[in-house]
């Protein structure tokens, strides 16, 4: 178990129209994954609401842009797509500013899905808008709440490999896709369409970003790793 | 720099990107209302170590949501009484004992305003619309009601809010025993809705939601008390 100083981790998370008891409001809202993740791992976690300035990156040691609804395509010079059809600009700026705070202050930095396209749509990237009717990934997994599995093979010599090894088993449940990682480093591909599922800035502590989300079926030894570097060791 | 303002976040079960998913959820009134005043608000959410929490915090809101667990003022379940928390309810209670033991700027909303009360020693009504005297006090079928809050000179929310205010009411429990915190704030029926702590730095706790009613000198008394 680590001990001393935590790291504080933050986690961005949506904000949207939400109905839950007798409450009919926009909500934050965040599946529990994220946080219990982080603290099993070590860290603090504080989650970010939309609309919070980088004022934010002063208070924590790492931060986690997590999965959530579509980018708006503008970002990466695309219109609309007709199954893009829900997105918040609001989430969107803050999250943009997040990451450029955390890059450009080498703080370690965990994207998931929707976070993982945005780190790469805002680093020169472009997504697919729908990958069941994008040729060649039409059989890529599950989406719109149907949760399907893959396998995810790792390129050698990258940060990921270090971490994960060369061979993955991961979870699908988006729609879109990242097409081209800009002028990110390509860390690993599904095994069964070549999809791009991470990518790594080398150069920098920790800054992954990973298309599944490994919260969700026990890849711990990515988050401890994020943690460990946001403490001040690691690998 | 700004403080940094933890609020608490209740975790719930729904469908969310994958069916009957755990996920927290807040209105996003609250933070909004923390940004407006000056503050950076950051959610928090269930963990066994609060003291690290506590350390990272400039101020700490304890929002509304659910029922407590009647066991803890040594009652059974009412019949209305039903979804608690007893995790939750241990989460917050022990937020609420460090934040008062370190002096932490301190904001209680409705749930969180009903366990300071709990904590203190105090009592709950377990359903107001079937309690004698209360029937009219507010909220049946989950519709929201106004009434007039008369609140205590020589008090802090007198001194953010003066001496009547229109609050909201989205509850049907409510405090009938404040233990030994400072009644400030009651409705024309005698509900208690507003208390504080006898020479504490900062401490505000409402039965209503000041976060939807646009009460900002509420949050701009949390922030300046948070600063430092």
């Amino acid at each position: 178990m680590p001990v001393g100083n935590s790291p504080v981790i933050g986690i961005t998370c949506p904000s949207r129209p939400t109905k839950w008891a007798n409450w009919d409001l926009d909500a934050v809202v965040l599946p529990t994954t994220y946080h219990k993740m982080v603290i099993q791992c070590g860290g603090i976690p504080l989650l970010i609401p939309p609309g919070c300035s980088s004022e934010v990156m002063n208070r924590i040691d790492g931060l986690i842009i997590s999965g959530g609804p579509d980018i708006n395509p503008q970002i990466y010079g695309q219109n609309s797509g007709s199954y893009t059809n829900e997105i918040y600009p609001a989430q969107d700026d803050s999250e943009i500013e997040l990451i450029k705070s955390a890059i450009d202050k080498d703080v370690p930095l965990l994207c998931i899905c929707r976070g993982f396209q945005l780190l790469c749509a805002i680093n020169g990237g472009e997504l697919h808008q729908h990958l069941p009717e994008t040729v060649g990934y039409e059989n890529h997994g599950g989406w719109n709440g149907r949760v399907t599995e893959h396998g995810v093979d790792i390129i050698k010599g990258t940060k990921l490999e270090k971490i994960m090894g060369t061979h993955i088993t991961a979870n699908s449940t988006h729609h879109q896709g990242v097409s081209n990682a800009g002028n990110l480093l390509i860390s690993a591909y599904s095994s069964h369409d070549n999809l791009i599922e991470a990518v790594e800035f080398e150069e920098l502590r920790f800054c992954i970003g990973v298309q599944w989300h490994p919260e969700r079926i026990k890849h711990t030894n990515l988050y401890l790793e994020f943690i460990e570097t946001a403490r001040g060791s690691s690998l | 720099m700004r403080p940094l303002i933890g609020i608490t976040t209740s975790v719930n079960s729904r469908d969310y990107e994958t069916p009957n998913q755990s996920v927290v959820i807040l209105p996003e009134n609250y933070p909004k209302a923390i940004r407006k005043a000056g503050g950076i608000p950051l959610l928090i959410s269930e963990c066994d170590d609060v003291d690290e929490l506590l350390d990272c915090l400039d101020g700490l809101v304890i929002s509304g949501g659910r029922d407590i667990n009647p066991n803890l003022y040594s009652q059974t379940p009412h019949e209305k009484t039903t979804d608690f928390s007893d995790i939750q309810d241990s989460w917050e209670i022990s937020l609420i004992e460090g934040a008062i033991e370190r002096g932490l700027p301190l904001l209680c909303i409705c749930r969180g305003h009903q366990l300071l009360c709990v904590i203190r020693g105090g009592q709950l009504f377990q359903d107001l619309p079937t309690t004698e005297g209360y029937e009219e006090h507010g909220a049946t079928g989950g519709n929201w009601s106004e009434h007039i809050i008369k609140l205590e000179k020589d008090s802090l929310i007198f001194e953010l809010l003066g001496s009547e205010i229109r609050g909201n009411s989205g509850h049907h429990q409510g405090v009938s025993d404040a233990g030994d915190l400072r009644v400030v704030g009651k409705t024309s029926d005698g509900l208690i809705e507003a208390v504080e702590l006898n020479d504490y730095p900062f401490l505000i706790s409402t039965q209503w939601h000041p976060e939807m009613l646009g009460q900002d000198s509420v949050f701009e008394g949390l922030i300046q008390a948070s600063s430092r």
